[in-house]
């Protein structure tokens, strides 16, 4: 009989080496979790998105709770490069690969994140964020289209030799065509998905909530549409695949895997529990030696048809 | 320093219609609240409705452990936080925010409550007893006057004005602002309310050259300042209410 051994939790996405396949979407986690749980134990950390230059975000109101899930319309609020650099050391300390989500303009400003990022040595990958609905520039409108997607790819990769995740939006008609277009501009990885534009109506005021007008859409209430384009995707492409989009538990990483996913970030639910990256991660071991599983990389796509 | 808890229900009692007094045994965040700071409280173990909801701390009871929240029925959340009964379990974080900070060299202090927003108001009262405090409640009606005995017990003075005259002076709560202020030398406004109340009390302290502090009140998501959800205009950009906040210098704001 086969002895009770620790079942083997570390993945590797694109290179990057995490010791267990939880990290955390952008924009959704920062150092001040710290106070609930030991970073230290997530497999990665991805820290909220950056630009080039600080921004100042989108006008208020900028949320609203929709049923099991939420709306957001942040603008990617941020202190630039320059701040974001400042904090590095904090994130170093946490002895875990650090991934940095950036967004731009231009392909060019992509690349000189890029480039600057990887000049300090002290990062471990770089997610590329074409998806985000909720700017005017440089969001969804060029990850939406697979010429521009490529173009922005091609030219970070030009700019850096650190692992490249391109962060897809669901908001296009067949997202397999972007994953494509990213993967053979050398992206190393996909991650999937941002969130999904909606909104919402105050009856009342008969006024929009968000003062955006449109939100991107997150939580449990989109897992169904994040699972099925990761399993779309991973039957398009050979790169691995970030997934995400309403994780909240064991259960929900074990899908995503199933699905093909080789390591899954949790996002909004850190809002509702921000202790449950420290859970999950947990809960995974116990759920691979009560399934006699010895090698979580085992999941990854092996879901089977009914 | 935040922490998370499960905190047990000790009471849940209706104040007047649509307004409830809790009590919750969370210790650790009892050990380390001070007024003008908030709990987020998780009402339901499910997805529906899915965010926390943050309620301002009403009173601590460090001996025993245990905080007070004064809430409002509003929505989806507190429609289910009304329901709980006594020795169920609610997930607790906190206590978030920066919290009221009185000058040490304050000596006399007015505190504005509107409504509900008297809550935190009162428990800043008991924790700076040894200051001259004035304390002007206002509210629709009498039933909406909330914590009268608390500020007493404190030892501060106490103006009432209700809008239908059925407590107190018939009129708004600025009316009463302005006699206190035409009679005493007051140092510094704390005030929390409606916003457009908070408003017209930033713009009377202005004109006379008091720091006023307000606290305000937006949708949260993160409470711990990582999502950027809950920010206010001020002057040097935005900021998050949930740990730059939820107390602000008036002056600051752009509003």
């Amino acid at each position: 009989m086969k002895l009770e051994t620790k079942p083997k939790l570390e993945v590797n996405l694109a290179g990057i080496k995490m010791k267990n396949p939880v990290t955390v979407a952008s924009g959704t986690f920062g150092l001040q979790h710290g106070q609930f749980f030991d970073l230290s134990v997530l497999g990665a950390i991805v820290p909220k998105g950056i630009t080039l230059e600080p921004k100042e975000g989108n006008p208020t109101p900028r949320i609203i709770e929709t049923a099991s899930g939420m709306l957001n319309a942040i603008g990617l609020q941020n202190p630039g490069l320059e701040g974001f650099i400042d904090t590095l050391p904090a994130y170093e300390k946490l002895n875990t690969p650090i991934i940095v989500n950036i967004s731009a303009g231009s392909a060019e400003d992509y690349a000189k994140l890029a480039e600057k990022l990887t000049k300090t040595g002290k990062i471990h990958g770089i997610e590329i964020n074409v998806s985000c609905p909720n700017v005017k520039k440089g969001g969804f409108q060029f990850g939406s289209d697979p010429k521009e997607t490529e173009n922005i790819v091609k030219t970070v990769r030009k700019a850096t030799n650190l692992p490249i995740i391109t962060k897809l939006t669901p908001n296009v008609t067949d997202i397999t065509e972007i994953a494509k277009a990213a993967e053979s501009a050398g992206s190393d990885a996909i991650s999937l998905i941002n969130t999904l534009l909606g909104t919402s109506i105050n009856t009342k005021t008969k006024k929009f909530n968000l003062a955006n007008v449109t939100g991107g859409l997150s939580g449990p209430a989109v897992k169904p549409i994040a699972l099925r384009m990761v399993w779309q995707c991973y039957n398009a492409v050979k790169i691995p695949i970030l997934g995400m989009g309403g994780v909240a538990n064991v259960t929900d990483v074990i899908e995503f895997m199933l699905a093909g996913a080789t390591a899954v970030a949790v996002g909004t639910y850190n809002f509702v529990n921000p202790k449950v990256c420290e859970e999950i991660i947990l809960g995974l071991s116990d759920y691979l030696i009560e399934n006699k599983i010895d090698d979580i990389n085992n999941l990854i796509g092996k879901v089977e048809k009914v | 320093m935040l922490t998370i808890e499960n905190a047990k229900i000790v009471t849940n009692q209706e104040l007047t219609r649509d307004y409830f007094v809790m009590t919750l045994n969370c210790p650790k965040i009892s050990a380390l609240a001070r007024p003008g700071q908030f709990v987020n409280i998780h009402v339901l173990e499910n997805t529906d409705p899915l965010l926390r909801r943050p309620i301002s701390i009403y009173d601590i009871d460090k001996s025993k452990g245990t905080i007070k929240i004064l809430y409002f029925i509003k929505g989806k959340g507190t429609n289910i936080l009304k329901n709980k009964k006594e020795e169920e379990i609610l997930s607790v974080t906190g206590p978030h925010g920066n919290g009221f900070v009185v000058h040490p060299d304050s000596k006399n202090i007015l505190l504005v409550g509107g409504g509900f927003g008297t809550a935190p108001l009162a428990f800043l009262a008991k924790e700076i007893k040894e200051k001259n405090i004035f304390t002007a409640i206002g509210g629709r009606t009498k039933d909406l006057i909330f914590c009268e005995k608390d500020f007493k017990d404190s030892g501060a003075k106490v103006f009432i004005s209700t809008e239908d005259g059925s407590y107190g002076e018939k009129g708004l709560v600025t009316e009463n602002i302005i006699k206190i202020l035409n009679q005493n030398k007051i140092d510094e406004i704390f005030t929390v309310g409606p916003s457009l109340m908070m408003k017209a009390i930033a713009e009377i302290a202005k004109k006379r050259n008091i720091p006023c502090h307000v606290s305000l009140e937006e949708r949260m998501a993160c409470g711990v300042g990582a999502c950027y959800g809950c920010v206010c205009k001020t002057k040097k950009g935005y900021e998050t209410v949930c740990t730059q906040g939820p107390v602000f210098d008036s002056g600051e704001l752009e509003w």
